[in-house]
């Protein structure tokens, strides 16, 4: 009979549980084989343990450097909000990001497209995926910049259309010009019912159950722009970062950022704006334009 | 009371830091060098002195390594080095630093180098590092019957060079 050997691994490891470890333990009573096997291995990992436990260990610096980073950091943190500087400095690391807040209570601030460009013209230009970002939360949080979660309202829908128009100037056209014109807000209830679209319908059960905020943009008229997901593995539980994953891989369609928290039913959002290729365009103009736009799309969107 | 409770969380964090700095260090290096190392398991702990909520409570140093291992790939990744993220995990060779440490490495050390890339992170993580198969899971993003797997197949093939070292 040939034997689990996988099986007999974990229990000799101590890693069966329940019903694998009932039916190991059967095995190593009746079988001979078994039971060589399980003590073989166990005397070996016990050899391995011991041996591996030898290799030094680099020598530690202890808590101290530790703790006074963290006291950098809460200094920081406390001046950020007087350091006009720090968003300049974001913009030159070549991300734009806004820390838009949450929303718990099952709203869902939405961008929908009605119809999208890259599903319907074949000559959009494929947006190349960057470099997976390693700026933003490592960057932001270094530089003593905390996004807090905090409770959505809801952006006015008279100022929908000025936020279209500033995204499409980020690209030098005017709304008139750009299909971001033929977009718009939605701010729905928990309802996959309250979507505009296919698309936006799927976005939308995708996320109902991380509760969070999405802001997608149609951003095929940004041929030069890539985008950046960071931290999205934290949406992994409602389906949503392989969704946003997809898109990115698929298409210039979207950017985005949800985290969710499990303790509670508020999730921080951030919005990565595009970041515009900066070897090509005017870099002093389009990074003073995604600034601004930034501050006034965070300034424009209520908070409670 | 907020002092107590500052207190109280800086000897928290003393303890983790005391349990696994090293340790933490010494697996950072299997992916980049001392100094980057050692910076990121800073940023490590800096990170969790700011994670607020019991999620991560009792299960800290899963979370470390976790972190920790992600920063070294981002670390990679800036530095343009070429890591190759796919089912199997993180392809990247050991490096000097770590080598160094190990000059006088036994055999069983040396059959653990030689191992794929997968196996031998979640052989040490778990012969060295005292991690449990769930916990492996945790840090790698594997999945936990996955872990079982190539522990079993590391095992199997650290055992059999082992036996052929001995034959010669």
């Amino acid at each position: 009979m040939s034997l689990d050997k996988k099986l007999l691994t974990a229990y000799a490891l101590g890693e069966a549980r329940g019903a694998d470890e009932e039916r190991a333990k059967v095995m190593v009573e009746r079988d001979p084989e078994a039971k060589k096997f399980v003590d073989e291995l166990r005397a070996f990992s016990s050899a391995a343990t011991a041996d591996l436990a030898r290799e030094p260990l680099p020598g530690e610096r202890g808590s101290a450097p530790i703790k006074a980073e963290i006291e950098r950091r809460t200094k920081l943190k406390s001046q950020a909000p007087a350091s006009r500087g720090l968003w300049r400095e974001a913009a030159v690391m070549a991300v734009v990001l806004i820390a838009v807040g949450v929303v718990g209570h099952k709203k869902i601030l939405r961008y929908a497209g009605m119809d999208s460009p890259a599903d319907n013209n074949p000559d959009v230009p494929t947006v190349e995926r960057p470099v997976v970002d390693v700026q933003t939360e490592s960057f932001f949080g270094s530089n003593g910049i905390q996004v807090q979660p905090r409770s959505l309202k809801k952006l006015p829908p008279e100022k929908h259309a000025e936020v279209f128009n500033e995204l499409a100037s980020l690209d030098g056209r005017s709304a008139a010009e750009s299909s971001l014109g033929r977009c718009r807000f939605q701010i729905p209830e928990a309802s996959a019912s309250d979507t505009s679209s296919e698309e936006g319908t799927q976005l939308f059960r995708e996320f109902k159950g991380a509760s969070g905020l999405l802001i997608q943009v149609m951003a095929a008229e940004f041929p030069k722009a890539s985008f950046h997901v960071a931290q999205g593995e934290e949406v992994t539980k409602g389906g949503g970062y392989k969704l946003m994953k997809q898109t990115l891989d698929e298409g210039p369609s979207a950017f985005y950022h949800v985290t969710s928290s499990a303790s509670e039913p508020v999730c921080g959002v951030k919005v990565l704006l595009p970041q515009v290729d900066f070897t090509q365009a005017d870099t002093g103009e389009v990074r003073e334009a995604a600034n601004n736009f930034a501050k006034k799309l965070a300034g424009t969107i209520e908070v409670k | 009371m907020q002092a107590v409770k500052l207190d109280k969380k800086t000897e928290w964090l003393e303890k983790l830091v005391r349990a696994n700095e090293g340790r933490l260090v010494r697996y950072c290096c299997r992916f980049v060098k001392m100094e980057v190392a050692r910076e990121i398991v800073q940023e490590g702990f800096v990170r969790l002195w700011n994670q607020n909520g019991p999620n991560i409570e009792g299960r800290e140093k899963e979370w470390l390594f976790c972190v920790c291992r992600n920063l070294a790939i981002d670390h990679l990744r800036r530095e343009s080095k070429v890591v190759l993220l796919n089912e199997e995990g993180v392809l990247v060779p050991e490096t000097e630093a770590m080598l160094s440490l190990r000059e006088e490495a036994s055999e069983l050390q040396k059959t653990v180098s030689r191992l794929p890339p997968a196996q031998r992170e979640v052989i040490r993580l778990k012969y060295q590092e005292s991690l449990s198969y769930q916990e492996i899971a945790g840090v790698t993003g594997h999945s936990v019957s996955y872990v079982g797997v190539l522990i079993h197949q590391a095992v199997e093939n650290m055992r059999k060079q082992l036996v052929g070292a001995a034959a010669k």
